[in-house]
């Protein structure tokens, strides 16, 4: 019984970084119509940078703050290229791919191809007692840190006139570009905030699940599979989908580790059979 | 209104009403003619340079092979799949396991390998078609990187991530696939039989259903086009093509891992279609000669080969690749249709 309650904490755990990146994938998807293969990369990207700001500086605050800001130069740069290759998806993907192969490269041979954890920081070291269990704080901020992530996107995608302009602009861009606001502006936006929720997945992840060469196609995959489980373009849906895998996947893999990935495309599958939009996907 | 418009008259017979010629030699085929002509001389010229380039090549004839099957769904029926690496690995390891746990011969375990990418691909497509465009991307890379953790976690059966080795060596007829030129000249007969049957294939009547697909259902519909079973059918060939140049290359280095059916795999054989579809049918095959170059001969030299294999595909994407909404009036055209001549009658 505690076994499966810590790795029910544990799934949690996961679904939270799932959620960081594929609701950048979802955004991103939603708004610009661009399908961003680089966003495994991002948490790749955002864990070596926090990393090696960490190692210099000793403080978890300065490495976040540089993979954020690593993380807008690197959106505001891939947001320009994406402009010139415009609305061909092909071009986009190879694009984009691009970047996966640039940046895997690179990090291979800075950071080398062992597994890299940031040091947790002190006051989330140790861990705590909870419903007869022992377990690491630095997981539960972690979910905790994801939740309220995710209900403040929540509120400001449904309560905030940014919000309305991004639905706006996901719905028809021209006749948001209509009413007088830049389509661009929100489109480099959310490009900026996707890809720098991908960078805090990973300075937040790589604590727990490390950062090493793979992850990036990994984590991106993991990405798609949820956002497509989800449905394109829904928020509700990301977060469902993302506890959904990280559940599936961690608990599976308790059971037995060869069946953990079988049992995701076993659920890929089956969702996609019934539901080819995915769970709450409009149908367009 | 001014005289001259009226005076335009059309030349006799009715270009655009008339049937497209159903043959290859066609206009706007000059690229493919060109292609064919330097794979003619690419077989006849690289036996004749150093084992090591012979080698190569043979595995660049073999990518060549899996980048027309691939094309065949990526660009003919512009549905972008990044997972055809996944029919690449199943048909590696089929073909490896058939011939190390089944003990079978050669052409029988390659004729069972393609039945089981053929089965495959029917179950994948089954669930990938019903989605277009960018959904259809998402979906075949997610199961192809899905399979690939299936293939290392199941470590009875594939060996897991050290992969599956001691595939033993094959013999078809006089040549032994070890040998690299033996390899190259039987990869090279693959090769232009999968041209030849392209060219027959895409000039078919399913080949013309298939293409009417690529832009809207409704109008290839109202022709009785059955879309889904179309590309059913599209995506099976697609898988077995890709199969037989998987299960050749393969049996030629006698060993499969799971990275052959990973993301990046897939996303290299991507490339290899989407990089030279603007040279037309045949233009897989010069994408994969250069993508397969740049890992196999430039790798050689340097260990940064994904580095120089990103930064050609930047490029490309940047400067060198055409949109497609660029490409459907006029320079793909002559597939379809005839350019109208339009006659201007001087008075």
């Amino acid at each position: 019984m505690n076994y499966w309650l810590t790795q029910l904490l544990n799934g949690l755990s996961f679904s939270a970084i799932l959620y960081l990146i594929a609701i950048g994938l979802t955004l991103i998807m939603g708004v610009m119509r661009v399908v961003n293969l680089m966003h495994g990369s991002g948490y790749l990207l955002g864990a070596y940078v926090a990393l090696t700001v960490i190692n210099k500086t000793d403080s978890f605050l300065l490495g976040i703050a540089a993979a954020i800001l690593v993380g807008v130069a690197v959106a505001c740069l891939i947001f320009a290229l994406l402009q010139r290759v415009g609305t061909d998806l092909n071009r986009q993907a190879v694009l984009t791919f691009a970047f996966v192969f640039i940046i895997a490269d690179v990090s291979l041979k800075l950071f080398g191809g062992g597994t890299l954890q940031i040091p947790i920081p002190s006051f989330l070291q140790g861990s705590v007692h909870l419903l007869g269990i022992s377990y690491p704080v630095y997981r539960l901020a972690m979910i905790g840190i994801v939740a309220i992530v995710a209900f403040a996107l929540f509120m400001i995608e449904r309560k905030t006139l940014w919000g309305a302009l991004v639905r706006a602009v996901a719905d028809n861009r021209q006749m948001a570009a209509g009413l007088g606001r830049n389509p661009m502006f929100i489109a480099l936006g959310t490009f900026i905030l996707g890809i720098v929720l991908a960078f805090m997945g990973g300075v937040l992840g790589a604590g727990v699940f490390g950062a090493f060469p793979g992850a990036d196609i990994q984590f991106l995959v993991l990405g798609l599979v949820i956002v497509v489980l989800g449905g394109m373009g829904s928020i509700n849906g990301s977060l469902l989908a993302a506890v959904a895998v990280g559940l599936v996947s961690t608990l599976t893999k308790a059971i037995g580790p060869s069946i953990g990935d079988m049992s995701i495309f076993v659920l890929l599958i089956t969702v996609l059979a019934f539901r080819p939009h995915g769970l709450l996907g409009r149908v367009a | 209104m001014n005289v001259q418009s009226e005076t335009v008259t059309r030349p006799k017979e009715d270009v655009a009403n008339q049937p497209p010629r159903l043959s290859f030699i066609n206009r706007g085929n000059t690229s493919s003619i060109i292609i064919a002509v330097f794979v003619l001389v690419f077989a006849v010229g690289v036996p004749m340079l150093s084992p090591y380039y012979v080698a190569a090549a043979g595995k660049m004839v073999a990518y060549a092979i899996v980048a027309m099957g691939a094309s065949i769904i990526i660009q003919h029926a512009n549905l972008p799949s990044i997972g055809h690496g996944a029919f690449f690995g199943i048909a590696a390891y089929s073909v490896g396991l058939f011939m190390l746990r089944g003990s079978l011969p050669v052409i029988p375990a390659l004729l069972l390998t393609l039945v089981v990418t053929a089965v495959a691909a029917l179950l994948i497509g089954v669930v990938a078609l019903r989605t277009r465009a960018a959904y259809f991307m998402m979906i075949t890379l997610a199961v192809g990187q899905l399979l690939t953790s299936i293939a290392s976690s199941l470590t009875e059966i594939t060996g897991g991530d050290n992969g599956l080795s001691g595939i033993p060596l094959a013999e078809i007829g006089p040549f032994e696939l070890v040998d690299p030129t033996h390899f190259f000249a039987v990869g090279m007969i693959i090769l232009i039989a999968v041209m030849i049957g392209m060219a027959i294939f895409l000039y078919s009547p399913f080949g013309y259903a298939l293409r009417s697909l690529r832009h809207d259902d409704r109008r290839a519909r109202s022709l009785g086009v059955k879309p889904l079973r179309v590309r059913l059918i599209a995506f099976v060939i697609s898988a077995i093509v890709t199969g037989l140049g998987g299960s050749l290359y393969t049996l030629h280095v006698g060993f499969a891992d799971p990275s052959l059916l990973s993301a990046n795999a897939s996303g290299a054989i991507f490339l290899m279609v989407v990089l030279a579809s603007r040279f037309g049918i045949f233009g897989p095959i010069i994408g994969a000669f250069v993508i397969e170059f740049i890992s196999l001969i430039i790798g050689g030299y340097t260990t940064y080969s994904q580095l120089i294999l990103g930064i050609v595909a930047l490029l490309a994407a940047l400067f060198w690749m055409e949109s497609e909404n660029k490409t459907t009036s006029s320079r793909r055209a002559p597939m379809f249709r005839k350019r109208e001549r339009v006659k201007h009658v001087k008075q």
